[in-house]
């Protein structure tokens, strides 16, 4: 089931009702809640649902074992049990045929002639998602990090409510599990504020990344000629746009969907692409896969303590994988190894050049002390330059991410730095004018929101003027027509 | 923001939405649409679960627009007894949806499928044919969640003339702006929107508005003799052709082994649209050739002095009023030429409709 279908408005709305009777327990709700959740996974195909099943017995009982286990050696054997398990799974489906191609690639260039069949592997939904969500669990229980949860009517909500089990914000168990030991209900604000960010979230998934963008870019990273750079940038930028304006807007719905019954859910985006460098951009972008990576997998290998050779190895390791997550094709380790080089290379910079912070009396008396312009020697001004520099970069990645074949992902960057022969134009100037208004919109966008959020400036703002937003966003949703759409992280 | 002020934002922009929502389907209807079904992969899909249907039920229809415009379903279903599946799709090759049928070893039904010339000779074409794709592509991945979001889609589209994503979703209505675009864009919009409309079974039908009109009508005269040049289609020929052939005789056969049946309809054109077509694929040398290398019959609109000199509005596509003419000489054709029986009550139903 997707946010954006009329079958998701019904169901939602019988959850709400049934939320909110007063004579039922919260045991009760409870099983409605994890009811619901199956039945919102099954909705796309019933049969995954035994894997869900599968990875929330496992780990809940294996998380209790590993918690409680004393001997070293049982303990360690537990947590390589559960890592095959859920790993095991998560490259079966996701990673089978990536690993199945690249070993027949690798018989035929030593020259062994190999053709198995290919296997017809369908990709369940959220697997990704799930798996790391139950994946930190037994590792903070091997950990000790945490306690076991006590309830496994509390675990398997965990693990499937709802909101969160496709496509994210990947959530710990610290997070959402102690919600659920005492009732929750959203007070009358929670719920507005719900609403509200709901009808954000499908006004960026429907009328902004569907409606305005997904057109674009698909015509042009779908076309197999050369282009003109205008239209290779436009298309670029339409994914740029598209990609935040889905994975954001399902986040939104997602955290907005739990506020309305009452919980709470991680951010996963604080205005991206205002970001200040690549440090900057991964504390923005897609928040609880990052700060997962960095307490999961960058840490564990030893972080920055270990040396700076060691600390950048690090790095890399962390954003290949992370890159390898978004799918099983070279193309995302190739997005992942250049936010690596990226990150590496700023880490580099700010050794060999220092980074010291100068006070806002030292900066105000260097430009009282020139004739340079005030807008020019402002830190807003230089911080707005580095940020539209790393929305340039990030926009060269996004290439590699949405191209399907590194040929296309060589033909669009050849078209774009003017290296295209024989180029044809492609798009239509109401594409481009629809592209660039709705990309300059974003920049500005996240540049005057990113010390800020949503419901700050909600709260800020006349409730008229609030009024107007609101109908806005629902109109705009109502006008575009797109229903049903999926979004792009549900294949991740 | 107190939760009041909230509340207050809230109702105030639930009634602004209610307003436009009023405002923005009597806007349309003044205007003269009415209500009518998005032409979609959804709608394609529901159509293509029918096939399975006992062969004495249904009859399985293929093609392009004209399929969709000059078969009757009401007719059809009145003087057969059968249902209509009208799996035909706007300029989009027949090839693909044969192929389905006749590898899809569980159909055991009747086929019809249309011969619009500039439509039908084509070897595989993926802009052409994209259609087609994406409906089969939806058809074997459809979700149980998409099946339910599709019945309350159509319950809406049956009450709401602006929930037709074609012609009043916000990129349909941008595309219609007067902006210029750069030398070598080729752009391809539809047909006006106030050109015809969609029934819930997939037919199509000229709407009053294009009789009115004359603007309409005239645009989209202009529209169905820009299509060929936007194409840019080079009539198969030789080589090309005999593989073509080949490949729609394998089709044929492999339906007719199951014990199914296929037949080819030629609808009518008129005026230059006609001629382009009789210029660019002469009789002889496509339909006649086509009929003798597959072994199946025709039914083609000139042979027959009911549907020789109908006249299509905009070249292309019949009123619906010669729509249930031509449906008629086609199923009595059916009948008494081609010995095809239809469901039980086919004779009452057909007694009762004239």
């Amino acid at each position: 089931m997707v946010f954006n279908s009329f079958t998701f408005i019904a169901f939602f709305a019988v959850m709400l009702i049934l939320h909110n009777l007063p004579f039922l327990s919260w045991k009760t709700k409870k099983i409605n809640l994890l009811l619901a959740s199956y039945l919102f996974y099954a909705a796309w195909n019933p049969p995954f649902i035994l894997l869900l099943w599968l990875s929330t017995v496992v780990d809940y009982f294996v998380g209790r074992a590993l918690y409680t286990q004393e001997n070293k050696y049982k303990k360690r054997l537990l947590l390589v049990l559960s890592l095959i398990g859920n790993l095991g799974m998560l490259c079966f489906f996701k990673y089978g045929n990536f690993l199945l191609e690249n070993f027949v690639a690798l018989t035929h260039a030593l020259g062994i002639n190999f053709h198995p069949a290919k296997p017809n592997i369908i990709l369940p939904a959220g697997i990704s998602f799930y798996t790391f969500t139950t994946l930190c669990y037994t590792i903070d229980m091997y950990k000790r990090k945490s306690k076991p949860v006590r309830s496994f009517l509390d675990f398997a909500l965990f693990v499937t409510f709802f909101p969160h089990l496709v496509a994210g914000p990947i959530v710990r168990p610290p997070q959402l599990v102690p919600q659920f030991e005492h009732p929750h209900k959203a007070t009358r604000l929670q719920l507005q504020q719900g609403l509200f960010l709901l009808s954000l979230g499908l006004f960026m998934k429907v009328a902004m990344a569907d409606t305005l963008l997904a057109g674009s870019a698909n015509t042009v990273f779908g076309y197999a000629r050369s282009l003109p750079g205008l239209d290779a940038w436009v298309g670029v930028l339409a994914f740029s746009g598209q990609i935040f304006f889905d994975f954001a807007g399902y986040s939104t719905c997602a955290i907005a969907v739990a506020m309305c019954l009452g919980f709470v859910l991680p951010e996963n985006f604080r205005y991206p692409y205002a970001a200040i460098g690549f440090t900057d951009f991964w504390r923005r972008w897609h928040i609880t896969l990052s700060s997962w990576l960095r307490d999961y997998l960058y840490i564990p290998l030893g972080g920055n303590r270990r040396g700076e050779f060691r600390t950048y190895f690090n790095l890399m390791m962390t954003m290949l994988l992370g890159g390898l997550w978004h799918g099983a094709s070279w193309t995302f380790v190739v997005w992942g190894a250049l936010h690596g080089i990226y990150l590496c290379v700023e880490k580099w910079f700010k050794q060999i050049f220092g980074y010291t912070k100068k006070t806002t009396s030292e900066r105000e008396s260097l430009v009282r002390a020139d004739l340079t312009p005030v807008f020019v020697k402002n830190k807003t001004f230089e911080n707005l330059l580095l940020a539209l520099g790393t929305f340039f970069l990030i926009n060269v990645t996004w290439v590699f991410f949405r191209a399907k074949e590194f040929s296309t992902a060589w033909r669009m960057l050849a078209s774009m730095f003017g290296f295209s022969k024989n180029p044809t134009p492609l798009l239509s100037t109401i594409d481009i004018i629809k592209v660039i208004v709705v990309i300059t919109g974003m920049f500005t966008a996240h540049w005057l929101m990113r010390n800020t959020s949503v419901l700050q400036v909600a709260k800020k703002i006349p409730w008229l003027a609030l009024a107007f937003v609101w109908a806005f966003l629902v109109i705009s949703i109502i006008v575009c027509q797109k229903s049903g759409d999926s979004f792009i992280y549900f294949q991740f | 923001m107190h939760s009041n002020d909230f509340a207050k934002s809230g109702i105030a922009a639930s009634i602004l939405i209610v307003i436009f929502i009023v405002f923005w389907e009597f806007f349309w209807r003044s205007q003269g649409y009415l209500i009518s079904y998005n032409e979609d992969k959804v709608m394609w899909a529901t159509a293509r679960k029918k096939i399975y249907l006992p062969p004495d039920q249904s009859t399985v229809f293929v093609g392009d627009s004209r399929v969709k415009f000059d078969i009757d379903i009401p007719t059809w279903k009145a003087m057969t007894g059968e249902d209509a599946v009208q799996l035909a799709l706007v300029g989009t090759p027949p090839r693909p949806v044969l192929e389905n049928l006749a590898n899809d070893e569980n159909f055991h039904g009747k086929v019809i499928f249309g011969a619009t010339e500039i439509a039908l000779y084509t070897l595989d074409s993926i802009r052409r044919e994209r259609s087609a794709r994406e409906g089969l592509e939806y058809y074997y991945s459809e979700t149980p969640a998409q099946k339910m979001n599709s019945s309350l889609d159509l319950l809406l589209e049956s009450k709401l003339v602006f929930l037709e994503e074609g012609k009043f979703g916000l990129n349909a209505l941008l595309n219609t702006l007067p902006v210029k675009n750069r030398p070598g864009v080729v752009v391809a919009p539809g047909p006006p929107k106030a050109f015809a409309n969609a029934t819930i079974l997939r037919q199509s039908y000229i709407s009053p508005m294009l009789f009115k009109d004359t603007a309409v009508r005239n645009a989209t005269i202009r529209y169905w003799a820009g299509a060929g040049a936007r194409i840019r289609l080079v009539p198969l020929k030789g080589d090309t052709l005999e593989i073509f052939l080949k490949q729609m005789k394998y089709f044929i056969d492999r339906i007719k082994s199951r014990g199914g049946k296929v037949f080819i309809i030629r609808p009518p054109s008129t005026g230059p649209v006609l001629a382009r077509e009789n210029s660019m694929y002469p009789r002889d040398q496509y339909w006649e050739r086509f009929l003798q290398y597959t072994g199946i019959s025709g039914f083609y609109y000139a042979d027959y002095p009911e549907t020789a000199h109908m006249d299509c509005p905009e070249q292309s596509h019949l009123t619906r009023a010669d729509a249930i003419i031509f449906t008629k000489t086609l199923v009595k054709v059916l009948k008494e030429k081609e010995g095809w029986t239809f469901g039980k009550n086919s004779d009452s139903l057909a007694y009762r409709n004239n």
